[in-house]
């Protein structure tokens, strides 16, 4: 992966050369850009090749390769992401961005799985964020390079064509695995959950939680046929007894709070891809592990790319790193 | 290695968990789990969900990850 934080100079001088752009950094930072063809997510946390980064200075900047025939970009409001599989190219890839803690980003995460059309064309992308001590007092935005415009709604796509001797994919590394504790299911479909079936007998989760000296800076993990599905948690209310989550449970899909072996950096350098620098086109992870894997500082290999409020590979995804890698055929 | 008909009864067989394979697609695996998830849930659904499993192996055919998983469903 080629060293991609810009300085936003730097930036709109690519945009100005015709470049087809997916950038990420701090809100202010999108501002002097000129009109052009890219997008853009809000977010200060990188990977970068000398480590975790937190900057409001730079961008982090994904440039399409020349091959690309066409790329489309399109905003989708809440109710029309639903046509974002049918919308894809014939042959390529579409990457989406989606302000957190919007509606969209909500409803995605409900709904992505029952789109037309799910699944049948390669989707990743991100959910865009602010600094952490930001939280509660800025909003994550999305921007639509062509038109100028910006949202804290809505997803941001761009529609990437590829020609046929290109195929692109889609793929997660999860450095969580399914513990070998209880089995735990949910009545109910939600972010939010009071109860739960532990081992079939229905208790109060946050309980079971606190029985188990549960840490909840593992996710939960759910086995769909080899990939592992995390669902994050977002905290526990005291008084409500109510657990939040940053993605949904789902009922009857079996969980199980995750294990993790040896150390998050040295363990993703063993089991990350190794990338021969062409293949490899674009990366995120978690701003949770990135937090509680101590990332800031720390290298992940050769990959770099955003740092994010949640990933998506097809759907939803919390405390994962999601890929794309464009190969010859 | 072209996907089988819709109608082979190879997409019955995996939905029913009466053939057992372990896939390498990241789409074919999101839609399976969903698939086996949901035929515990509701077993009369079998015949839409094999559709479905069909569905993301034609959508996806020319993936690699696809094509080798395609090459199970034939052992």
């Amino acid at each position: 992966m080629k060293q991609p934080m810009h300085e936003p100079a730097a930036v709109a001088e690519l945009i100005r050369a015709g470049k087809r752009l997916l950038l990420a950094g701090d809100e202010r930072l999108f501002g002097s850009l000129p009109r052009g063809s890219w997008i853009g997510g809000t977010i200060p946390y990188f990977m970068t090749d000398k480590g975790g980064v937190n900057t409001h200075d730079r961008m982090y900047v994904t440039e399409l390769p020349p091959y690309v025939p066409e790329a489309a970009i399109k905003y989708y409001d809440e109710k029309a992401i639903a046509d974002i599989f049918g919308e894809a190219k014939p042959h390529g890839f579409s990457f989406i961005m989606i302000p957190a803690m919007s509606k969209t980003h909500v409803s995605f995460a409900v709904n992505a799985p029952t789109y037309p059309g799910f699944a049948s064309r390669p989707l990743l992308g991100w959910v865009t964020g602010v600094d952490l001590a930001e939280v509660g007092k800025k909003l994550p935005r999305i921007f639509n390079g062509e038109t100028g415009e910006s949202y804290s709604d809505g997803a941001i796509v761009m529609h990437v064509g590829l020609p046929n001797h290109k195929v692109a994919e889609v793929d997660i590394l999860n450095m969580f695995r399914p513990g070998s504790g209880e089995t735990i299911e949910f009545p109910e479909d939600g972010f939010t959950a009071n109860d739960a079936l532990i081992d079939g007998k229905r208790q109060s989760f946050s309980a079971y939680l606190r029985e188990k000296s549960i840490d909840t800076r593992l996710p939960l993990v759910a086995d769909f046929a080899g990939a592992m599905i995390n669902t994050s948690f977002r905290g526990v209310d005291e008084s409500t007894h109510i657990v939040s989550f940053y993605a949904p449970v789902f009922k009857g899909v079996k969980y199980k709070i995750a294990a993790i072996e040896g150390d998050y950096v040295e363990d993703f350098a063993r089991k990350m891809p190794q990338d021969d620098g062409e293949q490899l086109f674009f990366a995120c992870n978690c701003i949770l592990n990135y937090i509680h894997a101590g990332l800031e500082g720390r290298k992940t290999g050769a990959v770099t790319g955003p740092v994010t409020f949640g990933e998506i590979a097809y759907q939803l995804l919390n405390q994962t790193l999601v890929y794309l890698r464009i190969s010859d055929v | 290695m072209a996907v089988p008909s819709k109608l082979d009864p190879i997409w019955s067989q995996l939905v029913s968990g009466k053939k057992q394979l372990e896939f390498e697609s990241l789409a074919v695996k999101i839609v399976f789990g969903r698939v086996r998830n949901e035929i515990v849930r509701n077993p009369a659904s079998g015949p839409q969900l094999a559709s479905q499993l069909y569905d993301v192996f034609a959508a996806n055919e020319t993936l690699p990850s696809v094509r080798k998983d395609l090459l199970k469903l034939f052992v």
